[in-house]
């Protein structure tokens, strides 16, 4: 047992390691490309000045160099995908199949063929067929991202498919149920566009610093203007998308939903909490305060999620119970007690069916499947995800995206009205804070959607201790070690020729 | 046709002369280069087989995937 745990931790390690270093180069690829076309657009409206050009190329420099530093780093989780989570990676192959297939065919043909037109293309094709292939470009990256990201929306929200335990995989039986699935919008729109406010920073930082410390105001103006309104525009849809997730989350995974906002026993006029510091021995079912301090505002919570500050909002501790109030009326939901319960009767028929394959197995398991991954544990308390990294996380992504906004909205207003103001040193400083803080914000949000999906890796079906194959913790170890090693070599060669580049400009 | 094929052949090996003229291109090739034989070739070959692959056919794959999940 010692050493599935010590499996299963340093496999999540690994692959945690290896997303949150693909995702430190996606996000910008989403939102650096739309601002390269929006600059191309306004060229070529503009009469094709030279001064937009070498701006347009300027941008397009780091968006490539970021682009080859990304190429490859999601292939590695595939890898993993295989090795360590082969159980996982054969009971959803069917679901993961058809949008990886149709993502690798987007990302392959569509991004690759038009990122080199856009990239070289500029004395080989006419101004226009440019100006397409660099919008092909930014729609051909958010298109790929809507197939991993539909895969990833499914193992929060499973559906349109049906278990054949024969083959002992999840058959999709609805294509569209599992593309168009509300949770798989919501992510779409969430993860895309906070790639497009990402990059509003990355430009606004850059440009704060080519202002305030290059002298290079003539280009640091034009580009916060662009990429301030596509920062701007992307985070106040973002922020739409993520209400939207969270309503999603709130009852499609309600246990996520009161550890992301730190409430362990349900009330009415639930309170928001802006700022709090968890009480680490709050556990389930103590009599311990949540908090040891927090400032929030009573009613907010009832009244975002439920419409109203009289409505009831679960704790942890009520949805292992079953008990929620919808509309001043007590409702029973399935309490983890049961749920344990006929997910072990689910496995017990899955058992049976592999001996006998009989009919009334079948029945029975099909019966219970929607609790089926309840069955590997005895207890409620194996249930709660980690509550504090959770919590943290979550809202380490709220505060870092209301610094993006201010940032974003004082960057546009400086360069309309108080161009002289961009060229402060304070300024520069604040601005090169933002690029940094919307990576932290970006890596925060998928921390507290991962992890808060814990302990399942497909939600309720299939918990991460199924997922995982039978290799030994050292060599997950030392491949987790060497990943390290090779990753941080790597970014410090990649972000070094990124300045190397910001500072050739500069010096012009 | 041919001529289209010339064409597209032509600009992609301008686009590798072009890239790899200047110091930031030669940079990013090197990179590439590196990054592609560590992380796909010798980490693949080396510590990442498919655990699945050892099994011939799909009904002794699902079957090892059963009992891997009901001993779990």
């Amino acid at each position: 047992m010692t050493d599935l745990i010590q499996t299963i931790d340093w496999s999540r390690w690994q692959f945690a390691l290896t997303a949150c270093y693909h995702w430190l180069f996606v996000p910008l690829t989403l939102g650096l490309s739309v601002i390269c076309a929006v600059m191309e657009t306004i060229y070529l409206k503009k009469g094709r000045p030279e001064k937009w050009l070498k701006l347009i190329k300027f941008w397009m420099s780091l968006f490539a160099i970021n682009f080859v530093c990304g190429i490859a780093t999601g292939i590695i989780l595939e890898f993993e995908f295989g090795t360590n989570w082969s159980n996982y990676s054969w009971f959803v192959g069917d679901i993961f199949g058809a949008p990886l297939a149709i993502e690798g065919l987007f990302a392959f043909f569509l991004e690759a063929t038009f990122v080199v037109v856009m990239l070289f293309g500029w004395k080989r094709v006419s101004p226009k067929f440019h100006l397409t292939a660099t919008w092909l470009t930014a729609i051909g990256t958010s298109l790929s991202a809507l197939w991993i990201l539909v895969a990833n929306a499914w193992m929060q929200f499973p559906t349109g498919m049906e278990f054949n335990p024969d083959t002992m995989r999840n058959e999709m039986t609805d294509f569209w149920s599992v593309a168009l699935s509300p949770v798989a919008l919501n992510k779409f729109c969430h993860t895309v566009m906070s790639g497009w406010a990402l990059s509003g920073c990355f430009v606004i930082g850059v440009s704060g610093w080519l202002a305030a410390f290059g002298k290079r105001s003539d280009m640091a103006i034009p580009s916060v203007k662009v990429a301030g309104w596509v920062g701007l525009i992307g985070l106040v849809l973002t922020m739409a998308a993520g209400h939207g997730s969270i309503l999603q989350v709130s009852k499609s995974q309600p246990m996520k939903f009161a550890a992301l906002e730190g409430v362990w026993t349900g009330s009415t006029n639930a309170e928001l909490t802006a700022v709090g510091l968890l009480n680490p021995d709050k556990e389930l079912n103590n009599a311990e305060d949540p908090f040891i301090f927090k400032i929030g505002a009573p009613g907010v919570l009832s009244w975002a999620t439920r419409g109203s500050t009289d409505a009831f909002i679960p704790g942890i501790e009520d949805i292992i119970a079953g008990r929620d109030t919808i509309n001043g009326l007590e409702v029973n939901t399935v309490s983890y007690a049961e749920r344990i319960a006929r997910g072990k009767v689910a496995l017990a028929a899955l058992a049976e069916y592999g001996e006998t394959h009989s009919p009334e197995a079948l029945q029975t398991l099909r019966e219970n499947y929607e609790f089926f991954g309840y069955g590997y544990y005895d207890s409620p308390s194996e249930l709660v995800p980690p509550v504090g990294l959770i919590y943290y996380s979550y809202h380490m992504m709220v505060c870092g995206g209301m610094y993006m906004l201010l940032i974003l909205a004082i960057g546009l207003f400086f360069a309309y009205k108080k161009q002289g103001l961009l060229e402060k040193k304070w300024w520069g400083a604040a601005a090169m804070l933002a690029l940094v803080v919307s990576w932290i914000v970006s890596q925060s949000g998928w921390i507290c959607a991962e992890v808060g999906r814990q302990p399942w890796v497909i939600q309720d079906l299939m918990p991460t201790r199924a997922a995982i194959s039978a290799v030994s913790p050292s060599g997950v170890q030392t491949t987790f070690w060497a990943f390290a090693i090779v990753f941080t070599a790597m970014l410090i060669a990649e972000i070094s020729i990124m300045i190397n580049k910001i500072r050739q400009v500069a010096k012009k | 046709m041919i001529s289209k094929i010339t064409r597209i052949k032509d600009f992609y090996i301008d686009v590798w002369r072009r890239s790899v003229s200047t110091k930031t291109g030669r940079h990013l090739w090197l990179l590439l280069l590196l990054k592609v034989s560590i992380l796909l070739v010798l980490f693949k070959i080396l510590f990442f087989p498919n655990r699945l692959a050892e099994y011939e056919t799909d009904v002794q794959k699902a079957e090892a995937v059963r009992q891997s999940m009901l001993n779990s």
